[in-house]
């Protein structure tokens, strides 16, 4: 209401000026009223019609052309200039863009109001440069707020002036917008339409920000240098460094001070002509913080002196307090640390760097096998390097921090600060400096034994590993010859680290934790590239390791879609399986001496049917994997042979085109699953502040929440806490009876109870999170310090997982959507007959044909025989059957009749992702195994087909039986002949039925009973291949087909030999056969049988061979009558 | 490649076995009485065209072949709900239909006339088929179609397909009750020099043991044809099942027979099955095992030959034995099975040989339920068969010395003028026996030249 009645107020004032000055009445005129009155009226109640922007445009126009009429053209470019800016400008009418009606409403009571334009001289003001304000503002003095650059002396009022520069800069800004605000309005107020400048509103706020950025803080002119320089050596300290100190303006009165000068004295006096070189003197103070500057990796100093490799103290100094010999053993200790942080510095700047010089140059030529590779591995730095330099990196500033905050103590001069002082503050920093330069020795210079020059950092590594020597701790001194590629390093790195966390967990017991958590955090980090390789492939199934420091690599010989892949897909990055074996049992010895940690690898490979029939089935793959495996760091080492198994069955989902279901996404195509190590990180500071009693919970939240955030990542700072709340939690929950034994007067032993405290701990944490249940079994490792353990729960079950999720998958595709169950039943029905019929379709033809001596080993001919037998019941595998013709003259030498059939060899083209599983060498024992039973077959089927009939047809001999064999006894007549010749068939079919009987049920049907039982108990891919592998060699083994078997086997055939022989005398007709001959066959088979049945009791007797045992029992029971009657024969 | 297998059944008996027997199968392999395969049995891995062919309409019909002189029987089987299962055109029923009057002679005579008309229908059956296998005969050995038909088919059968198997289940009579068929014994004589000569393997089927075993073991008072005959197409169904659901292993007749049979007239088959039951006692809880299956079959009572198997003081023994065991069976607890019965001699073998007891596993059809998880045949050559035989020679002779019935044979053209044919079927009888005898003992190795030493 207010406002209403204000603006009525002004618009009345306006109204009467406007009627004044229009008309020239006066107020109190009558005319004035009225004139009053329809002003009043007219606004009150008259609608003006809104400007119509159509109108003053043409009228703009219609005065540009005037202008150009009147040859004003300037004018009129200015005039469309002038308005096109206004009406482009926004702001009014309360809307942000131009042309509101507001514009043209302005516009037209401009263009009413111009009289006569034409007339009036005008022409456009330029804008005219405004002056840049000076900032006075202090940046620097701001921006460096807080961090001490001057040493030497302090500002004292700069930040306060730079303050009020600054509020008096804002204030002007303020007002000069204020005041080109005005303007605007003002010109605008302004008649004519030409004097609008509305474009200088933008830089009002643009000066201000560029005269910010230029600073006031130039440095000092340097007219008067020579006069501060003097002024300033009054207040500093002495030169020393140039000798200028002396003895009077540092030594004190205090009797301690003349300590040196007595000591020199009294050398003196023992030896007169002892000469002393001139000497410089230093405070106590000024070494102290020499020292510091040294750890703090400054080599240009006075007090010591550094040759490139080693600070030594300079022999020109003494102090007044101390002897120099004392001196320079108080000084030794912080010499040799600081000597490593300046080694430590040298190996970061090396990494950073790129230059591996670290690898050996004899690496070359043990990787002459694999140029490119080695070349490879040569030119890369491992990624484990760089990631444990970024660790010393972030180690070292730390330190640093530590020291310049022992720095500032010194410099403010406030309290007492000596030498020893100093050492003992920096004791936990001193022992981490040696603690990671211990690492670096052992994990990163052995492999780089061979003594280095590379620049001005020379290194002589030999004297490094002599100064190694000296701590007696040589964990790894001795495979200082393992491998030069980077795999081998990077995991000698990590496992040093390994070593280094696992001793000091042991020490934290008692110490401090602090070095614990360091190690810890050194090992994580620098396991992260590792992991992160894994992480892609067990995650992606992509094995991306540019530096070559994993344990496999890609072989690029193999396509994915060779059934190879499994086995050569991925060859290990060690070379050579010796260097390889070196590795290993040097980290064995290591582990034996640690942690005992291998019984947890061996244990792990998979149980009982690697170990136990490994040797016979002469699968080198399992040794190899155990290689692979203990080329691997430690900490990966329990788990790597999983997570190899889950990245080769990735890879082999990838190129199935099934990754997306074994990587369990639903709907996002892009999200991938979480990278292996932020999951190890986050479990571990999970577990780590579980442990964390309630009082803390505060904190811990905090805590971590903080490092959940991906790039704050600190599980060393949980860490800390361990060792303490391990103590106190425990403590508290530990059962009162253990807590009351342990505490026995007499018994109480400290170290047990810390180790209870650790054991207790470590259940509480982990009962009742699921995932830890698979942790069960790893129990081995329960000697294993509680860290080292805690690492592992937080990083095994994780790929674990995978492994379990993946391969299962992956066997699980396998088997039902590559009906791998379909194909080696297949193979177990042609090669290993259990289709018995159609098999039998198949060879009675090829054995008929041979009988009948037509010509049978044409491989199309019997290919089709198969197709055609094949086809009715499995009309499917038609297609991937094939027979194929193979020469047997190399493989048997001796040629009987029986090998006739040697030479038929199936094929069954086993499609792709199966035929990992049946591999060509699988396929070369069943092929093995179906010649064997061919022969068996072949000799019943002989056997079989002999007809009573032929025997005894009368033949058109034409001599008798008497004359054609003069030497027949009497007793061999026709008949009784026959009667041998029916009888010896007879035992010839009961030993080949036998035989053929043990051979296809007792092995074929029980040993794929228990094939298959295995088969279904198997979880990834590596044990299917396994289990059939070890399945066809059970079987190739137990058809007596091997090697140690010969002789059986040799015996077996020769029976199988007489079947044939025999059918064919008999087909023969016994008119042409002697009966000596017969006898001679009847000897024959009565030899092999007994040899056989003796052979086989003896083998029994062993227990090597229980399967065998029914088959000898046929044999022995079929000898029984002879034993009874056996005078006759033998 | 089916090893096809064609069936002849021969006079009244060899029809209703046969008929049994068809039926059997047509229940194992799903195939309904109108030969049409059932829903269900669709999708089988069975061999059914072993003894089967499929015509052009998908009907199954059995390789099978009738004939009967007298109308009766196949009439019945005609107006069962089989009618329509067997191909019509195998089916022969004589012309004046008065049957052989349980005459061998006449049986005989009768065949020879019409042989051309027979060999047509098994010619025919003969050659629709892509590699037979051999021939099996049903019928009696006592009456006169069976025996005497049966005995000229057999020698006609050698002749025509000698590389073909001849097998026969031979239903020999009842010694028990007085039979109406007085001449039995003539009869039994010659038809089993044939069946000595011309067949491969006879399987014996004791009418005596069957009655006995109907009574005895399934407790029925007065067992019918009908039960006897359940019982003989058991063990014809059982003695094929290995070659009509193949498996690894004997998946042709001639290897099941081979091994059986030592010497070529040493081939009469006695046969054992184990658990027996009939309908109406399936509750009958038993423990079938492996061991449990080959023991039982071991034990005399279950042997369907009524001979003393084990009777004391005589060695009589096993020549051979091939068990066919159905079921879910371990093989490792078959040759468990098999060492124990060797171990305890729990049958006694020949002592010139090996002890030759094979096992066939097999599966059993799935369309036919069965209390029994396991179950066994046992195919059995026994030197003790002699005995049945001997029991023939002395009915026969008792016969012989009064010349009884002797005029209704001298009917017939063939003992017209001299009773010859008698004679020698008797003496090839009386070798046979002897042969068993000789098989019970150690020198047979060296009968063949003590025979020929002898004569």
């Amino acid at each position: 209401m207010a406002k209403a009645n204000k603006r009525e107020a002004a618009i009345q004032r306006d109204v009467k000026k406007l009627i004044t000055s229009v008309t020239g009445f006066e107020e109190r005129d009558e005319n004035f009223s009225r004139c009053l009155q329809y002003v009043d009226s007219n606004i009150k109640y008259h609608r003006y019609l809104s400007p119509d922007s159509h109108k003053i445009h043409r009228a703009i126009d219609g005065l540009c052309e005037k202008f150009e009429i009147h040859s004003q053209g300037q004018k009129a470019k200015d005039l469309r200039d002038l308005t096109v800016t206004f009406l482009d400008q926004p702001g009014l009418d309360g809307k942000d863009t131009g042309k509101t009606d507001v514009h043209y409403a302005m516009l037209s009571l401009l263009v009413n109001l111009a009289v006569a334009p034409t007339q009036v001289d005008f022409s456009r003001k330029q804008p005219e440069p405004t002056a840049e304000e000076l900032d006075d503002f202090d940046w620097k003095a701001y921006l460096l707020d807080g961090e001490d650059l001057n040493f030497l002396s302090h500002a004292s009022s700069e930040s306060d002036e730079g303050e009020s520069l600054d509020d008096s800069g804002d204030s002007d800004g303020d007002q000069r917008k204020a005041d080109n605000d005005q303007k605007l309005v003002g010109k605008i107020d302004g008649d004519q339409p030409e004097s609008e400048k509305p474009g200088d509103m933008a830089p009002a706020s643009g000066t201000l920000s560029t005269a910010r950025s230029e600073g006031s803080f130039r440095s000092q002119p340097a007219q008067n240098v020579e006069d501060e320089y003097s002024q300033m050596e009054k207040i500093l300290v002495a030169e020393y460094w140039r000798g200028k100190s002396s003895e009077e303006a540092v030594g004190g009165s205090h009797a301690a001070c003349q300590m040196s000068r007595d000591w020199k004295s009294y050398q003196q006096r023992l030896n007169p002509f002892q000469t002393f070189p001139n000497q410089v003197v230093v405070t106590e103070m000024q070494v102290i913080r020499e020292t510091l500057w040294m750890l703090s990796g400054v080599t240009e100093l006075f007090v010591f002196q550094h040759n490139g490799k080693e600070f030594y103290l300079n022999p020109d100094v003494y102090v007044m307090h101390l002897t120099p010999e004392s001196l320079q053993n108080s000084l030794i200790p912080l010499m040799l640390r600081a000597q490593q942080a300046h080694f430590l510095d040298t190996f970061v700047a090396d990494i950073v760097s790129q230059r591996c010089n670290w690898s050996s140059s004899d690496s070359n030529l043990e990787q002459s096998t694999n140029q490119d590779r080695g070349h490879l591995a040569n030119r890369t730095v491992p990624q484990t390097y760089m990631a444990f330099a970024s660790c010393i990196s972030e180690f070292l500033t730390e330190f640093r921090a530590a020291i310049v905050r022992v720095e500032k103590r010194v410099i403010k001069q406030e309290e007492t600060i000596l030498l020893t002082s100093i050492a003992s503050d920096l004791r936990t920093w001193l022992q981490k400096v040696e603690a990671v330069h211990r690492v670096v020795m052992h994990g990163v210079a052995p492999v780089s034994a061979s003594p280095l020059q590379h620049g001005d950092r020379s290194i002589t590594k030999a004297t490094a590993a002599a100064a190694d020597g000296r701590d007696g701790d040589d964990v790894f001194s001795d495979s200082s010859s393992g491998g030069g590629n980077n795999c081998s390093r990077a995991t000698l790195l990590l496992d040093t680290l390994y070593d280094s966390v696992f001793e000091s967990d042991l020490m934290a017991q008692g110490d401090s934790a602090e070095m614990a958590s360091l190690m810890l955090r050194m090992l994580i980090k620098s396991s992260q590239p590792l992991l992160q390789i894994i992480s892609d492939w067990i995650n992606n199934g992509t094995l991306a390791d540019t530096a070559a420091e994993f344990v496999l690599h890609r072989n690029k010989d193999i396509k994915s879609l060779d059934e190879t892949f499994w086995e050569k897909a991925f060859m290990p990055s060690v070379q050579t399986s010796a260097s390889s074996a070196e590795l290993s049992t040097s980290a064995l010895k290591a582990d034996t001496k640690g942690s005992s940690n291998q019984g947890s690898s061996s244990r792990h490979s998979q149980g009982s049917h690697v170990t136990s029939e490994g040797s016979i089935s002469g699968y080198t793959d399992l040794h190899s994997a155990e290689v692979i495996v203990g080329a691997g760091p430690k900490l990966l080492r329990p788990i790597l042979k999983e997570a190899i198994l889950t990245g080769k069955s990735m890879e082999m989902l990838e190129n199935l085109g099934r990754m997306r279901e074994a990587l369990n996404i639903n709907s996002n195509i892009f999200e991938r699953p979480p990278s292996l190590y932020e999951l190890f990180v986050k479990d571990l500071q999970e577990v780590l502040s579980s442990k964390k009693g309630t009082e803390e919970s505060e904190e811990v939240d905090r805590r971590s929440s903080g490092a959940r955030a991906p790039d704050q990542l600190s599980p060393g700072s949980a860490v800390e806490k361990i060792s303490e709340k391990r103590m106190t939690a425990t403590q508290v929950r530990k059962d009162p009876t253990i807590e009351r034994q342990l505490n026995l007067p007499g018994l109480k032993d400290t170290l047990l109870n810390i180790n209870f405290a650790a054991l207790f701990s470590y259940p509480k944490s982990t009962t009742g999170s699921k995932r830890e249940e698979p942790q069960c079994p790893r129990n081995a490792q329960c000697n294993l310090q509680p860290l080292l353990k805690l690492c592992g729960s937080c990083l095994y079950p994780h790929i674990s997982l995978r492994y379990r999720t993946v391969c299962s998958k992956l066997v699980q595709i396998l088997k039902e959507e590559y009906d791998l169950m379909g194909c080696i039943h297949a193979m177990q029905r042609y090669y290993l007959m259990s289709a018995g019929e159609v098999m039998y379709d198949f060879y009675t033809a090829v054995f008929s044909k041979i009988e009948s001596r037509e010509f049978w080993q044409d491989c199309s001919l019997l290919e089709m025989n198969l197709h055609e037998a094949v086809e009715s019941l499995f009309p499917d595998d038609a297609a991937r059957l094939s027979v194929e013709i193979v020469s047997t003259s190399s493989r048997s030498h001796q040629k009987s009749a029986i090998n006739a059939t040697d030479c038929i060899h199936l094929k069954y083209s086993v499609p792709w992702p199966v035929d990992v599983v049946i591999s060509r060498r699988c396929e070369d024992r069943y092929n093995d195994v179906f010649t064997f039973i061919l022969q068996i077959k072949r000799a019943k089927f002989t056997l079989d087909q002999l007809r009573f009939d032929d025997l005894s047809r009368e033949q058109s001999v034409l001599l008798p039986a008497n004359e054609l064999f003069p030497g027949e006894s009497e007793t061999f007549t026709r008949r009784s002949r026959i009667h041998q010749f029916h009888l010896l068939r007879f035992r010839l079919l009961y030993f080949v039925n036998s035989l053929h009987n043990y051979i296809m049920t007792q092995i074929l049907h029980s040993t794929e009973l228990e094939f298959e039982c295995q088969l279904d108990a198997a979880v990834d891919l590596d044990q299917i291949i396994h289990i059939h592998s070890q399945y066809v060699d059970a079987i190739h083994e137990r058809c007596l087909l091997h090697q140690r078997l010969t002789v059986l086997r040799e015996a077996v055939v020769r029976v199988l030999n007489l079947s044939l022989t025999f059918g064919t005398r008999w087909r023969q007709g016994v008119d042409f056969t002697s009966g000596e001959a017969i006898q001679e066959i009847d000897t024959e088979l009565t030899r092999c049988i007994h040899f056989l049945s003796s052979f086989l009791q003896m083998v029994i007797k062993r227990g090597s061979y229980p399967h065998l045992e029914s088959l000898a029992f046929a044999l022995v029971s079929s000898l029984q009558f002879k034993v009874a009657t056996g005078d006759k024969i033998s | 490649m089916p090893r096809e297998i064609i069936t002849l059944q021969l006079g009244q008996c060899g029809n209703q076995i046969g008929m049994e027997f068809w039926k059997q199968l047509c229940a194992e392999h799903g195939i309904s009485p109108e030969g049409i395969l059932e829903e269900y049995a669709t999708e089988g891995t069975d061999r059914k065209d072993v003894f089967f062919y499929q015509a052009d309409d998908e009907h199954y019909i059995p390789r099978s072949v009738l004939l009967d002189l007298e109308p009766r029987v196949i009439n019945g089987i005609m107006n069962s709900p089989y009618a329509n299962l067997y191909n019509p055109e195998n089916v022969y029923l004589s012309k004046h239909g008065g049957g052989a009057g349980n005459n061998w002679a006449s049986g005989y005579s009768q065949a020879e006339r019409l042989y051309d008309e027979i060999f047509d229908i098994i010619d025919r059956e003969a050659d629709g088929s892509d590699s037979l296998e051999g021939f099996v005969v049903c019928h009696s050995i006592a009456g006169g179609t069976g025996s005497g038909m049966g005995s000229y088919i057999l020698e006609r059968l050698n002749d025509r397909f000698p590389k073909k198997l001849t097998q026969t289940y031979s239903v020999f009579p009842n010694v028990d009750e007085i039979s109406d068929v007085v001449v039995q014994p003539y009869n039994s004589l010659l038809t089993l020099k044939r069946l000595t000569q011309n067949a491969d393997c006879v399987v014996v089927l004791d009418n005596t043991a069957l009655n006995r075993i109907a009574a005895d073991r399934l407790h029925i008072d007065t067992p019918t044809f009908a039960q006897v005959n359940q019982l003989v197409s058991t063990v014809m169904a059982t003695s094929t099942t290995t070659l009509r659901y193949p498996g690894y292993m004997n998946n042709d007749l001639i290897g099941l027979i081979a091994s059986l049979i030592p010497t070529p007239r040493l081939h009469f088959l006695m046969t054992g099955y184990t658990p027996l039951t009939t309908d109406s006692q399936v509750a009958n809880v038993r423990k079938t095992t492996v061991l449990d299956v080959m023991r039982r079959l071991l034990q005399p009572k279950n042997m369907m030959v009524s001979t003393p198997v084990q009777r004391q003081g005589s060695n009589h023994c096993y020549i051979s034995i091939l068990n066919i065991i159905q079921g879910e069976v371990d093989p490792t607890q078959v040759h468990k099975s098999l060492q124990r019965i060797r171990e305890r001699k729990l049958a006694q073998f020949i002592p010139w040989g090996p002890a030759s007891i094979q096992v066939a596993l097999s599966r059993k059809s799935p369309y036919v339920q069965s209390a029994h998880r396991v179950s066994g045949l046992m195919l059995a050559n026994h030197t003790n068969i002699s005995h049945l035989f001997d029991r023939i020679l002395k009915q026969y002779d008792k016969l012989r010395k009064r010349e009884a019935f002797m005029d209704q044979f001298k009917k017939e053209a063939m003992f017209s003028e001299n009773l010859d044919e008698f004679d020698a079927a008797r003496e090839s009888l009386q070798e046979l026996v002897n042969e068993y005898t000789a098989a019970t003992r150690p020198d047979y190795l060296t009968w063949g030249s003590q025979q020929a030493a002898g004569t």
